[in-house]
């Protein structure tokens, strides 16, 4: 049951935010972190399928691949923290 | 283990059929027991007041006959399917059998949500935190209108035993591929439905994400298995045995190496097309549970990186996927509910003694009879960590993957308390793994790469005879605590049709806009009206609830209808220790303050404002 918890579990009380932030604000900030996310979701389907077929039989590109996963993730990352950080 | 079996199976056989006619017997003194159950008798300790004594026969015949079932030689799989089934029906349907309408006031709540999706197309935004994550939502919203009912309150009832059944599959999955013994991992099985009072299998996304979670973890413990390595040899005595002890505590660092953390000390026997189709078929589970629960894909990746670096999964993406999907749903899906309180969330992060006050120290209130029913969930729970402590030592096993898994979700709590409730929800998380560890406390795996941490011991002859007379009184003292604690709340947890009928009447008569009060949430409301029809209960205002102060909330608010109920009464009295029959004494004040009585049942009655 989950009435203890009314900031993860909600109360019908209603959850307006503290604060008041456009919409604009909101969505400008969207766009980055969902291509950063496309980008980590398809490299790393992309290096799976390359693990489990061995379609890819450079290691030096297999190493590229992980070297651009590590980037992606980071990137993905700095955005989620600087969308945190300019709208909370 | 099997070889001592057989050696000790030469003695009394039981009869090839007498575990199923248990099983049948069981079974029908279940429906004896459930259809003479007085559900109105329900007393403080709840559900247990009101089974008569063939429920209790009936549930011990099932566990001695799983008993029997398990250790036969040779074992049979599909009877001892069946035993666990029959073991699942008297432990999860008693009280939607026993219990005129659904239980738990949330499952109503999340009911009307489902409502909401299904009749504007949308989540309500700005109402709930729970919105944020509609995925189990919309799942629910298109059963409905594949059935074609108009809301999901036909599936409450019901549900807890049909999503424990579901459960039954994935577990079976891990019991097989975990590195237990066969008659371990059924006792396992059996030992997660015995031993799983924690109550997050109603209707809602918890129930839904915890079968993503078990499905997960099987596939994943299908497909992966640890490479092969040598057998590490036993050393002989006090200091050969430091020195072995020693040496694999030296091992285990080679767990952070880069090749574990590549995947490669994993292998499969699945074809290179079968694993990227198993692969692709997780990666969409993930986004599922990413966008429909706030706990669990936490767990997942939890899990997954545990499953990793124990040499139990061979592609490390998995768990960078779970990462991106579960945070990139929290940054983009979930926006309405981290806006401006973003420190809800990382506010808790490294506060363990705060998320221990509120996850243990402000549970242990209330009533002697309340208290009784925390404290037996407790120490529940701490014996069945001491059998895990046990089952860790005596087993061999070729990972540790188990152990870790147990223990892994406990990670979760120094993150994030989750208002209260983390520590129940972790535990849930491990129950799968604890269960297979007690199991292996009692039925260890003799040998394996990694041989045990203790010397075996034999019983030689008598051994089966032992081994039925632990086994037995295991499952069926787990079994009978948990009855008694998962039900425990059930005296203001579980609602009459008088209740539900109060409800539906203030629902019928309110207007968009007006409010419904209540002492306490506990009732069957919310299912209705979601974001049109205020819910307010007056002990949940924010203040420290006492019966002066719920009068003065709702004499303050002044809302449209105010329901007393029997749930509601049982709470205060349970809870918050109000006087016995304190509601009547609230319902002169009401009628004296310019409410009236609108209409009455034997268990509710619905009080309306004379001046509106």
């Amino acid at each position: 049951m989950c009435s203890a918890s009314p900031r993860w579990c909600g109360s019908p009380g209603g959850e307006s935010p503290d604060v008041m932030v456009s919409l604009d604000q909101v969505l400008a900030t969207a766009p980055p972190v969902l291509f950063a996310l496309i980008a980590n979701v398809l490299l790393l389907t992309l290096r799976a399928s390359a693990g489990s077929l061995g379609f890819i039989h450079s290691r030096r590109l297999f190493h590229l691949l992980d070297a651009m996963i590590v980037l992606a993730f980071v990137v993905f990352i700095a955005l989620v923290v600087v969308r945190f950080e300019t709208l909370d | 283990m099997k070889n001592l079996l057989r050696s000790a199976s030469a003695g009394a056989r039981p009869s090839s059929s007498g575990s199923i006619a248990l099983g049948i017997v069981g079974i029908i003194l279940w429906f004896v027991a459930v259809r003479r159950a007085d559900f109105l008798g329900m007393g403080p300790l709840g559900l247990v007041t009101v089974l008569p004594w063939a429920y209790f026969v009936g549930l011990a015949a099932v566990v001695v006959g799983f008993g029997i079932e398990l250790l036969r030689t040779p074992l049979r799989p599909n009877r001892l399917l069946l035993l666990v089934l029959a073991l699942i029906v008297v432990m999860f349907g008693t009280a939607s059998a026993v219990e005129p309408v659904a239980r738990l006031e949330d499952s109503y709540l999340l009911a009307g949500f489902v409502e909401y999706i299904f009749q504007h197309g949308h989540v309500l935004t700005n109402f709930d935190a729970r919105f944020s994550w509609p995925g189990a939502f919309s799942l629910g919203a298109v059963l409905v209108a594949f059935v074609g009912k108009s809301n999901a309150l036909d599936f409450l009832r019901w549900f807890p035993l049909v999503i424990e059944i579901l459960y039954l599959p994935p577990l079976l999955v891990i019991a097989k591929c975990s590195d237990v013994g066969r008659r371990a991992g059924w006792l396992g099985v059996a030992l997660f439905y015995a031993s799983n009072w924690i109550d997050q299998d109603y209707f809602s996304p918890q129930a839904l994400n915890f079968l993503f979670y078990l499905v997960l973890l099987a596939a994943v413990f299908a497909c992966w298995k640890p490479t092969q390595r040598a057998r590490r040899l036993i050393q002989a005595g006090f200091r050969g045995r430091i020195v072995e002890l020693w040496g694999r505590f030296g091992d285990s660092w080679t767990s952070l190496r880069r090749v574990r953390f590549a995947g490669r000390d994993a292998t499969t026997v699945y074809s290179s097309w079968v694993t990227l189709v198993l692969f692709i078929m997780l990666e969409l589970l993930l986004f599922a549970s990413a966008l429909s629960h706030q706990l669990t894909p936490y767990a997942s990746i939890v899990a997954l990186g545990v499953c990793l670096i124990s040499r139990r999964l061979g592609r490390p993406e998995l768990v960078l996927l779970a990462m991106v999907f579960t945070v990139g749903w929290l940054s983009l899906g979930a926006t309405n509910y981290w806006l401006g309180h973003l420190s809800a969330i990382f506010g808790s992060l490294g506060q363990l003694g705060s998320t221990f006050g509120s996850n243990v120290t402000s549970r242990i209130t209330g009533s002697t009879t309340h208290l009784l029913v925390v404290d037996a969930r407790i120490l529940l729970i701490a014996g069945l960590f001491v059998l895990v402590g046990v089952g860790a030592l005596r087993r061999a096993s070729e990972s540790r993957t188990l152990e870790l898994l147990a223990l892994a979700p406990f990670s979760l709590l120094a993150a994030q308390n989750y208002g209260g409730e983390g520590l129940l929800r972790v535990v849930l998380y491990g129950l799968p793994f604890t269960a297979l560890l007690a199991a292996s406390a009692v039925l260890p795996r003799r040998f394996a790469t990694v041989p045990p941490l203790v010397p075996n011991f034999a019983f030689g002859p008598h051994t089966r005879t032992l081994l039925r007379l632990t086994v037995v009184p295991l499952v069926l003292v787990l079994a009978l605590v948990t009855v008694v604690v998962r039900g425990g709340n059930d005296a203001y947890e579980s609602y009459t049709s008088g209740e539900l009928n109060a409800v539906n009447y203030a629902y019928n008569h309110v207007h968009a806009g007006e409010t419904i009060g209540l002492v306490t949430s506990y009732l069957p409301i919310g299912q209705r009206d979601v974001g049109s029809v205020q819910i307010f209960a007056a002990s949940e205002a924010g203040g420290v609830p006492t019966l002066h102060y719920d009068e003065h909330e709702l004499l303050k608010t002044r809302p449209r209808f105010i329901i007393l109920s029997q749930s509601q009464e049982a709470w205060g009295e349970l809870l918050e220790s109000y006087p016995k029959g304190w509601e009547t004494k609230m319902e002169g004040v009401l009628l004296r303050n310019g409410y009236r009585v609108a209409a009455r049942w034997p268990t509710a009655v619905v009080l309306a404002d004379s001046k509106k």
